[in-house]
């Protein structure tokens, strides 16, 4: 709800949000429904913030992850930019555990000059619940 | 010499040294989980779900609570029941979506089929039987042997002679009527329901919503995050000319240690925070932004007319004082044995069951006033994942927190190993519980579990 954009990446857009609905609510949207991570560019800067810290108990010491992207297929040009469906399939692994995040990811990227960056970006998990995750700490 | 509390030993007392201990045991032996499934859960009040989650004739879910599977259904005339999900005939599952609208429930195993209020209506073989077998009243679905609801919390008991859920709640009743009076015509479920494992007993859940000293450390992140939304906030606020006064007044050191020592005393004074049979509760002065109903300088100006607004027409209904109880103080409410109702971004409810020693299901719903325009709806849904949720910038933490020690407490069993829960019992210092608080409440809870264990 804060438009500063004191840290973060440049691979998103200012007025970006991430999204990752309740597992199970694929068509939800999250002004009616709630949702496990609805952030504009202000909550997700400090969501990077927070993780890089010692006392981001819940990922320190820090997971290894691996991030897969598939499938992406140009979907349509829209006034927003240009939405572009895929799967993703991301793996945790802290403590001993391996945890998978496994779904659908929705982009809408927009051009920047030579640059491409990401405006929305919705995960949909392919679960209903998170067992055994627990949580969802690390970014999709 | 200890004071043993009772057998089998879970607790210990002794008062004179000011010692309270939990043996670490009851969190990974088996032979506590049984027990506490026969003694606690078999016998206890037990969330279920909201009465607006069914919202008309024919509306049904589908739940395990306490380890058993049900279906929370309306009935054509309205009456709610919840079921065992488990065909008379031969015991297939009768209902196996998680929600919808249905006039009757057929199995799929062997076609029975039963109404919304449990009757079986349909045998296909009916000729196969005698006359009037169909008709009897134990072909029926099972109903769950006590069902009761207090202003739209339904609860269930495995005990047929369990207390009315009223008694049950005792001093519990008057801080729910805290949450639901947030609505001048009833609050509703979000949709939303977030269910996930935690690799943790569940009672170390219930005592983490009661502990006052993990706080600071455990959430040090989400207070640094607090103090960044402020400070843009406010930024965001004098740049655009809008005034943060009322916030800052109401917000400032010196009303919110005024605010947090009153609350205390009204503890300490009063015990609220004993609440009887086990409940617990307590409030506290709010920093932060609550959708209902204290606007925060990093939220846009816009909402602001409206929340006060709010605030108004609430402390026309309930009075300036209970209004401001309920609007600028976050509440938590912790209901023995496993429902936990946190009220600050947003309003969570959660119940936690352990089917093995070292893990539990977590389920959660948020809830609403039913009222609630559509822009304070979205800012209540986008303020929650402040601090709560399995993604939150709080939540996570302490699931971190109650893992690790889990994980530990395996070890334990070696040198017999006792977790401290002897802040306060015997203070040297009398104003510490002003300070800082103590452990009193969390005593509260293993005081009542090990009775319970006991008879």
């Amino acid at each position: 709800m804060l438009g500063s954009s004191t840290i973060g990446s440049s691979f998103y857009t200012d007025d970006m949000t991430y999204l990752v609905p309740t597992p199970g609510m694929p068509d939800a949207s999250p002004e009616t429904s709630l949702f496990l991570i609805n952030d504009d560019r202000f909550r997700m800067e400090n969501r990077v913030k927070r993780l890089k810290k010692r006392t981001a108990h819940s990922e320190y010491p820090h997971s290894i992850t691996v991030h897969m992207t598939t499938n992406l297929r140009v979907a349509e040009h829209t006034a927003d930019g240009t939405q572009v469906n895929g799967a993703f399939h991301v793996s945790r692994f802290k403590d001993g555990i391996m945890d998978i995040f496994l779904g659908r990811v929705r982009y809408c990227l927009v051009k920047d000059g030579e640059a491409v960056r990401i405006r929305h970006k919705r995960c949909d998990l392919g679960m209903d619940a998170l067992v055994p995750q627990g949580r969802l700490t690390i970014i999709l | 010499m200890d004071q043993h509390i009772a057998t089998p030993l879970g607790v210990r007392l002794d008062q004179a040294s000011g010692l309270f201990q939990v043996s670490r045991r009851v969190f990974t032996d088996q032979t506590f989980l049984e027990l506490e499934h026969q003694k606690i859960f078999e016998k206890c009040w037990l969330y279920f779900g909201h009465d607006s989650e069914l919202p008309e004739p024919g509306s049904f879910l589908t739940r395990t609570v306490a380890g058993r599977d049900f279906i929370f259904s309306r009935d054509s005339a309205g009456q709610v029941h919840v079921l065992y999900n488990l065909c008379t005939h031969r015991g297939g599952r009768v209902c196996r979506e998680k929600s919808g609208k249905a006039s009757v429930f057929q199995c799929f195993y062997h076609g029975w089929v039963f109404g919304s209020d449990g009757g079986l209506r349909l045998i296909p073989q009916e000729g196969a039987y005698p006359a009037g077998y169909r008709n009897e009243r134990d072909r029926g679905l099972v109903s769950v042997p006590r069902l009761e609801n207090y202003r739209g919390f339904w609860f269930i008991n495995l005990d047929a002679s369990a207390m009315s859920l009223s008694d049950y709640l005792a001093g519990a009743k008057e801080y729910l009527d805290d949450i639901v009076d947030q609505s001048e015509i009833g609050m509703t479920i979000v949709p939303g329901g977030q269910n996930f494992q935690v690799d943790a007993n569940w009672k170390l859940w219930h005592e983490n919503g009661m502990d006052p000293f993990h706080v600071h450390s455990v959430h040090a992140t989400y207070f640094e995050y607090s103090a960044d939304v402020l400070k843009a906030g406010k930024e965001k606020a004098q740049a655009s000319g809008v005034s943060t006064e009322a916030f800052d007044t109401k917000a400032s050191a010196e009303v919110m240690m005024k605010g947090r020592y009153a609350a205390l005393m009204q503890t300490k004074t009063k015990l609220s925070f004993d609440l009887g049979n086990g409940h617990m509760a307590y409030n506290y002065p709010s920093t932060h932004g609550r959708p209902f109903a204290q606007w925060h300088p990093s939220w846009d100006a816009r909402y602001k007319p409206e929340l006060d607004q709010l605030y108004e027409k609430l402390v026309a209904r309930v009075g300036p004082e209970r209004a401001r109880r309920i609007a600028h103080f976050d509440h938590h409410i912790l209901i023995f044995p496993n429902l936990a109702i946190v009220d600050n971004h947003g309003i969570m409810i959660r119940t936690y069951f352990s089917k093995k020693p070292e893990e539990m299901l977590v389920q959660s719903w948020t809830i609403a006033p039913k009222e609630e325009s559509a822009e304070i709806r979205k800012l209540r849904l986008y303020s929650y994942m402040d601090f709560l949720g399995p993604a939150g910038f709080g939540t996570p933490d302490d699931v971190e927190a109650i893992e690790a020690a889990q994980r530990g407490y395996k070890g334990a069993e070696d040198y017999d190993g006792w977790n401290d829960i002897s802040a306060g019992l015997a203070p040297k210092d009398p104003e510490s519980f002003i300070r800082n608080g103590d452990e009193g409440r969390m005593r509260v809870f293993w005081t009542k579990w090990q009775e319970y264990l006991s008879n």
